[in-house]
């Protein structure tokens, strides 16, 4: 217990804390508000399991722990260590003004636990700074980036920590009757400070020492708040108000005939869900480490997209907030987000692969901002790469982004037997055959291998003919959502019309669109992805595989089929079941898996900034020396077959879907 | 009853042009069918030897010569061409439908109060009247036409018709004629005319595209292409690899991501045909593929294909296209 | 600055044309219509003059059915503030008789200018501008592939036999636009929606009997399948020969 003075001189410490936190809190609170509505409140119970399960096991750090980059661990340990030292402080500053509420409370044996646990607790937090400070200045992998902020804390702790050791030691040497013998730490310092003859002085240090250390830690409390530390406390609310929606989907813009302005221009055209995000951002890099664009050289750094975001919401957040209390808070004429903060590059270079939310320890999400300035650019200035009109305008006219004739459509399967759903409804499965089955010549090769697999197995289906229509994912994923909302409408109204329950699709971006973003304009459809149907019809037996092609063969796993939807094992299991052989990963797979660089609309751009994201995978796969590229995307095939031809290898790798593989091991009946 | 055939007769620099003699050649069968004369006229300054137009079938040339009409400009040359039709009570007015044909149509057919059809590739007689074909809808159809009027206009289309040997035996009567031009009619004047330099054309303006791709291998074997493409007065593109490569210009580009283009002859030289770049040119007249993989997608869209290595293939091709059209 | 910019709904040149039962016309149904490629650029100019220019409007002026409306809502998307719809389900052929109901409505209507695109790619006449602008008495450029316009006069730029020709005009004057005079602009959404509220005025046209009809309607003949003339250099002559002789392309 503290004498008055001192409880008097804590008092005020601890009343200017939590001041100063207090004022802090309310504006970074009030800033939140700055932004839209949005209901992230659903389904409480589900979101404290996500969190909780998340945090106390420290999945949200450990999830992309590799033998490459471990740091996942440290955190874990940091977080567990540092977790029980705030627990202490709680006992430390109640114990100052009332010395019953002690660890000692609870018993000898508690309290001797407790400090067992504390020193132990302690030498973790030192050790895990130790390689913190090892690896963000010495070993310096590419994630992380010098920064003030990082140092600054790492010094603090370590500070901490020590003078937490030197409380305990000059307490141990000042008091009678040692009140633990467990502090193994506390009485090591004891020793050191015995040896110097610290003896007499010991009451005294043992207060300045307790002083220090709760103004650090009082600090400490206040400056989390003023740095990228922001997160300890901003990112349990974030995990707890994560997307509950299927991964990735987009949100459609409300009411769009007569909404004021589409998409993003300013910080707070965000939902505040948007705004949290960035108080959570931890400055990992795990985000920017799996970009393509990044990786490619492209200037889209998409943590520097949600630091830079954040440094102009806290830079400009008085202003904002004056303007709301004025209420002249209206639309800029220049944006003042969009170019100022973030560059037009920064926005086009996104392939959406969502490799930046797969890592991202604390659930921000990187795409949806994105597209939400893409929307702006799009819908409110007309502003987009030139080559992207051509897209535009053959999805408006002739519902392909190619603008190839729409009569055409059908024109693969002619020689097929296929029946469109005109000549017959009564079908068990849609072929949905997307505009590259229909189009590419390329990719219809794999529509007939569907075709065939479909036949071989029995399976009663029908296409949709020159009735089907664009999915109209690129659309969208550019920014374009009134004509997504065009050729969604479409689609949904002929496949009503035919009374379609099941859809069959090949393109993983139409199977995404239809399945996780049609039901938001009222199409539900149980929609399966092709990999997923000819695994079932494998392994039901309705399929005779010759087996026992032997080929090296690396599996790439497309952005939207991997990652937006968990497909990794289906397309394996497949080629699993009609080969002995090899089948080789890539180094970056399954959710680590690197994009194609044709998402996000990408497919439709030049991509004149840094290296082609395809050459840079075509390269990863070709490290591995496989006879075979086997794909389950349109795009991604596009993507390898130019990457091959780029780096003189087309003769010696073929790209095969999926569905050729099978189609080409069916036996014959 | 009009049964003229009142021909324009186009010249350049005082020259005519080869157009000019495939419309009097048709002229003439028309006029067989309708038992009328030929008549062609000739509008301009300083223009050569009208009555040699006789030769290809003119029984009359009306020259109307003027310094003013050194240039054509569509108000003062249609107001030339107009006021000699109204006074030679034609049934046919016809001209090739050029550039300035065109323009001289439209003119003509308002001032006269008479039909046009444009750019013709057919013509029959029909119950002692001229009737037309000619394509519509980009020429994915053909339609017939029949005139109810006195008179009509029509243009057909070059180089479709072939035009007889010239008959050196013939002559045509000349008649001078002076036409009243008033300062409206050069409300518009040409003021400067870039001649053709012979230098590079854009691929959106080509008419003749010569392009190549990754088969190129490299930047310094466009050369061959530029000689085939100067032969032909062609623009030289390129595909995306081409492009990607380095070896040629953004905007030399054709496809999805570069220009998209329709010209009447498409050469394409070592290009594969992946979908991105067949969505830029697909709809060309004509396409011509090289490509040493007879199993090429190009080869699917191509109206001629040689399969073959193109750094043979394209020299030899220039050296047979200089001997056919030196002929 | 006031212009009209004279506007054409047309099959999409991508569409299959299907000819109709009575083989004088093609059957609309299953076609898809869009405005005419070419007045898409005379639109984009007539903005792109009155945005530097800063005065004046743009007026849309189309002659056809009813679903004539449709395009000109484009055309509003992309920035002009009225129109005039002539209505006539006609589908009169002849030119002329389309071009005089043009006139006699732009004689109606205050302009400095009147734009066209060079040619609609339905009847690929290429006619109907220059009518016009004989009717109205007032010259014509066409295929323009670049304009100015500066004291009551345009200088305007376009491909001729000879060469770039540029040509000086004075105002009022009819224009027709080339690709390549600009690219047209994609509408911001909102300005897609505003069109929806700009008004259009629609006439009865007056037309004329047509002085022409349409007899017979047919498909070309059935375009050979492509054919690999042969192998390596061997097979230069004959293709150069097919180039000559039976595509005409040389």
């Amino acid at each position: 217990m503290l004498p008055i003075a001192g409880k008097i001189f804590l008092l005020i410490l601890i009343a200017l804390t939590v001041y100063f936190f207090v004022q802090r809190a309310k504006y970074l609170i009030d800033l939140l508000k700055l932004g839209t509505p949005e209901d992230r409140f659903d389904n409480p119970k589900e979101r404290w399991k996500y969190v909780l399960g998340q945090v106390l096991p420290q999945r949200c750090a450990t999830k992309n722990v590799t033998k490459k980059d471990l740091a996942g661990v440290g955190h874990l340990l940091l977080f567990y260590g540092f977790s029980v030292y705030v627990i202490s402080y709680g006992f430390h500053i109640t114990e100052a003004f009332y010395d019953k509420l002690s660890p000692a409370l609870f018993g000898v044996a508690f309290n001797n636990f407790f400090y067992l646990l504390l020193d132990t607790a302690g030498l973790v937090v030192i050790a895990s700074l130790l390689w913190a400070f090892i690896r963000r200045y010495i070993v310096k992998p590419d994630r992380l980036e010098p920064s003030m902020d990082a140092g600054i804390i790492l010094v603090v702790v370590f500070c901490l920590m020590i003078m937490s050791f030197s409380v305990e030691g000059f307490r141990l040497l000042a008091e009678e009757t040692p009140f633990t013998d467990w502090a193994y730490m506390g009485n090591a310092f004891s020793q050191v400070f015995a040896n110097m003859g610290l003896q007499e002085s010991s009451h005294t240090l043992f207060y300045v020492f307790w002083y220090l250390h709760m103004i650090v830690v009082l600090g400490f409390g206040i400056y989390i708040l003023y740095s990228k530390h922001l997160h300890v406390l901003a990112a349990h609310p974030n995990l707890y108000f994560h997307s509950t929606k299927p991964k990735g989907s987009l949100e459609p813009i409300e009411n769009m005939e007569e909404a004021e302005r589409f998409g993003a221009s300013d910080i707070t055209h965000y939902s505040w869900k948007h705004l949290l995000d960035l108080y959570a951002c931890t400055e990992c890099g795990w985000c920017n480490e799996n970009c393509p664009a990044n990786v490619s050289g492209k200037p889209l750094k998409p943590k520097d997209v949600i630091h830079n975001m954040k440094e102009h919401l806290l830079a400009t957040g008085k202003d904002l907030l004056a303007k709301k209390a004025e209420e002249t808070q209206g639309d800029e004429e220049e944006p003042t987000l969009v170019r100022a903060v973030v560059t037009e590059d920064e926005i086009w270079d996104c392939t959406n692969c969502m490799a930046c939310m797969e890592v991202c320890p604390v659930a921000i999400e990187h795409v949806s901002k994105i597209d939400e300035m893409r929307r702006y650019l799009v819908l409110m200035e007309s502003n987009f790469p030139a080559e992207v009109q051509t897209v535009f305008k053959g999805m408006e006219t002739n519902s392909n982004p190619w603008g190839i004739g729409m009569s055409t459509r059908a024109d693969w399967a002619k020689d097929l037997g296929v029946k469109t759903l005109a000549e017959d409804s009564e079908v068990d499965i849609l072929f949905y055959v997307g505009c590259s089955g229909a189009f590419d010549d390329r990719y219809k090769k794999v529509s007939v291998a569907m075709v065939k697999i479909l036949q071989a197995a029995g399976v009663k289906f029908g296409i949709l003919g020159t009735e089907e229509g664009c999915c109209g994912d690129s659309a969208r994923r550019i920014g374009n959502e009134y004509l997504y909302w065009m050729m969604a409408q479409q689609n949904i109204e002929v496949f009503n019309g035919y009374n379609v329950k099941k859809i069959l699709a090949t393109c993983p971006h139409g199977y995404n669109t239809l399945k996780n973003e049609y039901p938001q304009f009222g199409g539900d459809f149980e929609v399966v992805h092709h990999t997923e149907f000819i695994l079932d019809l494998i392994k039901n037996g309705r399929l005779k595989l010759k087996g026992g092609l032997a080929k090296t063969i690396t599996y790439h796993d497309s952005c939207f089929l991997g990652r937006y939807n968990t497909i990794y094992d289906q397309p394996r299991e497949i080629l699993g079941a009609i080969s002995n052989t090899n089948l080789v990963e890539m180094e970056r797979n399954r959710r680590f898996s690197f994009c194609c660089g044709a998402g996000g609309g990408r497919m439709w751009m030049e991509e004149d900034r840094g290296d082609k994201i395809n050459e840079v995978r075509t390269e990863e796969a070709l490290s591995k020396n496989p006879d075979m590229i086997a794909t389950a995307c349109p795009f991604c095939m596009t993507m390898f077959e130019d990457g091959l031809k780029a780096k003189n290898a087309e003769d010696k790798v073929k790209v095969l879907d999926i569905a050729e593989f099978v189609a080409n091991q069916l036996i014959d009946n | 009853m009009a049964n003229n055939v009142l021909i324009y007769a186009e010249q350049m620099g005082g020259k005519f042009r080869p157009t000019a003699f495939e419309a009097i050649c048709q002229g003439k069968k028309m006029a067989q069918e309708l038992g009328g004369k030929v008549i062609a006229v000739a509008i301009g300054s300083g223009i050569e030897n009208p009555e040699a137009l006789g030769q290809y079938g003119a029984d009359k040339v009306i020259v109307v010569s003027n310094e003013k009409l050194k240039d054509f400009t569509v108000d003062a040359y249609g107001k030339a061409f107009a006021d000699v039709a109204g006074k030679n009570d034609p049934a046919v007015v016809l001209m090739a439908a050029t550039y300035q044909g065109k323009d001289l149509g439209g003119y003509v057919s308002a001032a006269l109060d008479a039909p046009i059809a444009a750019d013709c590739t057919e013509w029959l007689a029909q119950g002692g009247k001229i009737q037309v074909k000619r394509p519509t809808y980009a020429g994915k159809a053909y339609a017939t036409i029949a005139f109810t009027g006195e008179t009509a206009v029509i243009s057909i289309r070059p180089k479709v018709f072939a035009s007889d040997e010239p008959d050196a035996s013939k002559s045509a009567e000349v008649e001078n004629q002076d036409v009243a031009l008033s300062d409206d009619d050069f409300r518009s004047i040409v003021k400067e005319i870039l001649a053709k330099a012979g230098g590079k054309i854009d691929v959106s303006e080509g008419d003749i595209i010569v392009a190549g791709g990754r088969g190129m291998k490299g930047p310094e074997n466009f050369k061959i292409l530029e000689e085939m493409a100067e032969l032909l007065g062609a623009a030289v593109g390129a595909s995306r690899t081409a492009v990607d490569e380095g070896w040629r210009e953004h905007a030399d580009q054709v496809g999805q991501t570069g220009k998209v283009v329709s010209p009447k002859l498409y050469i394409a030289c070592g290009i594969s045909g992946a979908i991105q770049h067949l969505a830029g040119m697909r709809t060309s007249k004509c396409i011509v593929a090289i490509n040493k993989d007879p199993d090429a997608a190009i080869f699917n869209i191509a109206d001629y294909g040689i399969v073959g290595d193109l750094f043979q293939v394209v020299p030899a091709m220039t050296e047979e296209l200089k001997k056919v059209m030196g002929s | 600055m006031n212009i009209v910019v004279c506007v054409k709904r047309v099959p999409d040149t991508e569409t299959k044309i299907k000819i109709g039962g009575d083989g004088k016309a093609i059957d609309p149904a299953g076609v898809e219509f869009v405005i005419n490629p070419f007045d898409e650029y005379a639109i984009e100019e007539a903005i792109q003059i009155k945005e530097k220019s800063g005065e004046g409007e743009i007026n849309i002026l189309s002659l056809g059915s009813i679903d004539a409306q449709v395009i000109m809502r484009k055309a509003y998307a992309m920035g002009a503030e009225k129109g005039v719809h002539l209505n006539d389900d006609s589908a009169n052929p002849d030119n002329l008789a389309v071009a005089k109901s043009l006139a006699a409505q732009l004689k109606e209507m205050s302009f400095d200018m009147v734009l066209f695109g060079k040619q609609a790619v339905d009847d690929d006449s290429a006619s109907v501008a220059v009518q016009v602008a004989q009717l109205l008495n007032i010259p014509i450029v066409t295929r323009v592939i670049k304009m100015d316009i500066a004291d009551g006069k345009a200088t305007a730029e376009r491909e001729s036999d000879a060469g770039k020709e540029i040509l000086e005009v004075t105002l009022p004057a009819a224009f027709a636009a080339e690709k390549g005079l600009n690219e047209p602009r994609y509408p911001k959404l909102m300005d897609i929606m505003k069109a929806k509220k700009k008004p259009l005025e629609q006439k009865e046209a007056q037309m004329d009997a047509p002085k022409m009809e349409i007899v017979e309607m047919k498909y070309p003949p059935e375009r050979p399948p492509g054919k690999i003339v042969g192998e390596g250099v061997e097979a230069v002559p004959e293709l150069v020969n097919l180039l000559k002789n039976e595509a005409k392309m040389i």
